[in-house]
């Protein structure tokens, strides 16, 4: 009896000495830095450069069988990391899966302040321009000035890495004049309806919003929700075509005092712009802006507000004639094996003197959505913590050869390579001619997403929603928005220490 | 030496601890019993280094909970409280700001003024369901007097309990569906076609939509407590009133509800405190739209936490739900009051 006790005594006693030990080593290991250093390659013995990656829309599939949930099955971007370690033994190219349905900026910004962010992830640039006080994305610029040495003597790219991308396009995604974003893909939006139903109901592609707002009614007299498309969160657009329809009303009058070169509007003109009052929400363009807007509400599904709504769907599914959706939507119409009617695509129609007595006479064209923001990468810091920055630079250079960009965008089929000498879908040629030659969107300076802040254009959106669903008159509306505007350049002003003539 | 009249368990040379203090002869204590003394009586009373040495054991083994509690919890919420004084967004410096974001939040944020509104409203929708609804559960099953039955009933009511949550609010999140929702589509078959909604997506419903789901909005757990509580109720004290003449409602009233007291007040704390913290359902239904109309303060947070990286904003919304936390729980633990209190 007195031995059991003594025993279960010295057992209590090992027990506690081992949970502090337990407990102890733990919290040590916790507090060590993440990532083992990494030796420098090419010495004798040197432990392999380890790079941890993730690309986004380029992760391959889970499988790849296509199905509804699975429309473009792809997982090329192993080969060219496979093609890539074989020539490069002292690197090992590791690459994650997110989870479906993470938000990429949330997801981005829980990494960097975990320290835990991949050393290459995608990034856009309207969220890199909030965090160039962060200290969180390695400046390309000087990286991008000298060869890549994957192109051959006299080609494009062998004296500057950058001279492989389209210059239009990749000069706009400059902030304050650095590159912090790799951009391969352009994109854009078309308005893709469905031929058979227009002409069973006698209307046709329209040129002009007034005959948008007909074909609608149309449609809407047959009682057929017709205007779908992709619904953007809050910070982003409802629909892509608002902008372009702010873009041509501001056009005559304000776009050339906000941004007089009509070349990329820059962060300091847009915040100078709202400063001087030039622009803003009391202008009666802003006004009439929202107003137009709002009477394409009507002929929406009553589910438009939720963020991401299947447009896709909907259009293939014949619950919508219409939908406002981007190229990449075009691989999967031209995938889809159970398409059972004809498509087609129109641009955004004008808006013309019918419609606002703000626009010019003829009227402007809409501006292209989209340009380069299509498969944007970025290098974060921690690969020079890590001392993997040459080998993510030198991967970044290996991706950018045109065979081996195309294997990968081929494959998905979604955006127009921003790289040239690649192969280009003949569906995407003539956007291909556009978009490579003109400005894009980063001319949008009504695009609140792009030259705002997310925390600015969030309240925008929302007040915008808010008024088209009846919620808020459109005068509370417009004072939230001033709000926005003002505290946006506030903001921008004593970041950047900008001063506005 | 005098003895209580109480029959002693001890070995003749202890006495419990209740008596040493009536006695005035001094008892020097076996080591497996208290040894405290009083002051001023000559004992001998052990250094604090003697009595830690003492409970060396019980200590260690409480260490590394105690251990993972302070990291995991006390220091993240003390930093959090920290932080509410600075503008602070991660990877940028931060800069002290004392009280200028809770004034912030209280004098010009609408969404986080709009949020409180959602979450009283959510709050009392849950605080009321559970209540009410599960001591009603709890109270049929109780009366039932099949014992086959009442096990079948009460396997029934808890075994949802065990399906995971999201589960369920994607299930929910589907019924809502305006285009293929089955909500929808009963409401078209019995002819209310016009009372057809896109719930979720349309800023005057979306709020009760989220209130509403889990529909009959029993609670397992809640349920068993509550029954468990009636159980406990000795036979006699339900018996007698019988006697007296209370019908079934009085008897719940006035003897069976005040004798589950504790239980009430427990759950009443747990669903006050988890209505305040509402996040998962808004995260996974709606985000906290359409227009901020289900927004709540912990997605308000969550949203100005990652969304937008303004950090030290978010700590002090985080703060201010921790007061309202504290202060419902207060006034719920001053005016529920258990036989125990009394």
């Amino acid at each position: 009896m007195v031995n059991a006790a003594m025993s279960r005594r010295s057992f209590l006693k090992t027990l506690g000495v081992v949970s502090i030990g337990t407990t102890l080593s733990g919290a040590l290991a916790a507090c060590q830095p993440a990532g083992a250093p990494a030796a420098p390659s090419g010495e004798p013995g040197a432990a392999p450069k380890q790079l941890v990656t993730y690309w986004g829309g380029w992760t391959p599939s889970e499988n790849m069988e296509k199905s509804e949930d699975n429309p473009t099955p792809h997982d090329k971007l192993t080969a060219v990391l496979a093609a890539y370690m074989a020539q490069k033994p002292g690197v090992e190219v590791e690459w994650i899966r997110v989870p479906q349905g993470t938000d990429g900026r949330e997801w981005t910004i829980a990494q960097q302040t975990a320290g835990t962010i991949p050393h290459i992830v995608p990034q856009a640039t309207w969220h890199t321009k909030d965090d160039t006080d962060k200290s969180w994305w390695v400046d390309l610029t000087p990286h991008f000035e000298q060869p890549n040495p994957y192109i051959a003597s006299g080609a494009e790219g062998s004296q500057r890495w950058i001279d492989q991308f389209f210059p239009i396009p990749t000069g706009e995604t400059q902030i304050r004049g650095k590159y912090y974003n790799l951009v391969y893909g352009l994109v854009t939006t078309f308005f893709y309806y469905n031929v058979d139903w227009f002409n069973k109901l006698g209307v046709k592609a329209p040129e002009n919003y007034a005959q948008f707002l007909d074909v609608c009614a149309a449609f809407k007299a047959e009682g057929v929700n017709a205007y779908g498309g992709w619904t953007g969160s809050a910070a982003d657009t409802d629909h892509w075509y608002r902008i372009q329809l702010g873009g041509m009303l501001m056009a005559k009058d304000i776009e050339p005092k906000v941004n007089p070169d009509r070349n990329t509007a820059t962060f300091d003109e847009v915040a100078c712009a709202i400063k001087t009052g030039v622009y803003g929400p009391r202008l009666p363009q802003y006004r009439e802006w929202m107003e137009l807007w709002k009477q394409n509400v009507p002929y929406r599904t009553p589910d438009w507000p939720t963020p991401a709504t299947d447009s896709h769907t909907n259009f293939l599914k014949k619950v919508e004639p219409i939908m406002e959706n981007g190229t990449w939507s075009l691989a999967r119409l031209q995938n889809d094996s159970l398409l059972d009617f004809e498509w087609s695509a129109f641009f955004a129609p004008t808006l013309t003197k019918e419609s606002s007595q703000f626009v010019s006479d003829p009227p402007n064209s809409a501006w292209p959505i989209g340009g380069a923001v299509g498969d944007q990468y970025a290098v974060s810091t921690r690969s020079e913590t890590d001392g993997v920055l040459d080998a993510a630079i030198d991967l970044m250079r290996w991706i950018s050869v045109p065979e081996n960009l195309d294997v990968i965008q081929s494959e998905i089929g979604e955006n127009i390579p921003n790289i040239k000498n690649v192969k280009v879908n003949d569906a995407f040629k003539d956007s291909y001619d556009k978009l490579t030659s003109k400005i894009g969107e980063s001319q949008m300076f009504a695009y609140e997403q792009v030259k705002m802040d997310d925390e600015a254009s969030t309240a925008i959106g929302q007040a915008w929603r808010a008024y088209m669903l009846d919620q808020m008159e459109i005068e509370d509306a417009l004072t939230i928005v001033e709000e926005s505007f003002n505290s946006y350049a506030d903001r921008y002003m004593e970041k950047t220490g900008l001063t506005c003539g | 030496m005098s003895h209580s009249n109480v029959k002693n368990p001890l070995p003749p040379h202890l006495v419990p601890v209740h008596e040493i203090r009536q006695q005035d002869h001094l008892v020097i204590p076996s080591k497996h019993y208290a040894n405290h003394t009083e002051k001023g009586r000559g004992m001998h009373k052990r250094s604090l280094g003697a009595r830690l040495w003492r409970g060396r054991i019980a200590y260690a083994m409480l260490l590394p909970t105690f251990v993972m509690l302070f990291l995991f919890l006390y220091y993240p919420a003390a930093m959090g409280l920290y932080r509410s004084l600075f503008k602070w967004s991660a990877g940028a410096e931060a800069k002290f700001v004392g009280l200028d974001n809770f004034v912030t939040l209280f004098t010009k944020d609408r969404v986080f003024q709009a949020s409180l509104g959602h979450v009283v409203q959510l709050a009392a929708w849950y605080l009321f369901s559970t209540l009410v609804l599960s001591i009603g559960m709890a109270t049929l099953l109780h009366r039932l007097r099949n014992h086959a039955a009442k096990y079948f009933f009460r396997l029934f009511t808890v075994l949802p309990v065990i399906i995971p949550g999201i589960v369920i609010l994607m299930l929910w999140k589907f019924i809502y569906d305006a285009s293929i929702g089955p909500l929808n589509a009963l409401l078209i078959g019995v002819g209310l076609e016009d009372w057809t909604r896109a719930w979720l997506s349309d800023p005057n419903t979306a709020l009760y939509a989220v209130m509403l789901r889990n529909f009959p909005w029993t609670d397992g757990v809640a349920t068993l407590i509550f029954l468990a509580g009636f159980q406990a109720i000795p036979v006699e004290v339900v018996e007698s009133s019988m006697l007296d003449g209370a019908g079934g409602l009085r008897r719940l009233w006035s003897i069976e509800l005040p004798l589950i007291a504790g239980q009430i007040k427990l759950i009443s704390v747990l669903t006050i405190i988890g209505g305040v913290q509402e996040f998962t359902a808004i995260f996974a239904m709606t985000q906290g739209g359409p227009i901020n109309a289900t927004m709540v303060p912990g997605m308000w947070m969550y949203w100005n936490a990652f969304s937008i990286n303004k950090m030290g904003y978010a700590s002090a919304i985080g703060v201010v739900m921790f007061i309202i936390t504290m202060v419902l729980t207060l006034i719920n633990m001053r005016y529920i009051t258990t036989s125990q209190d009394s």
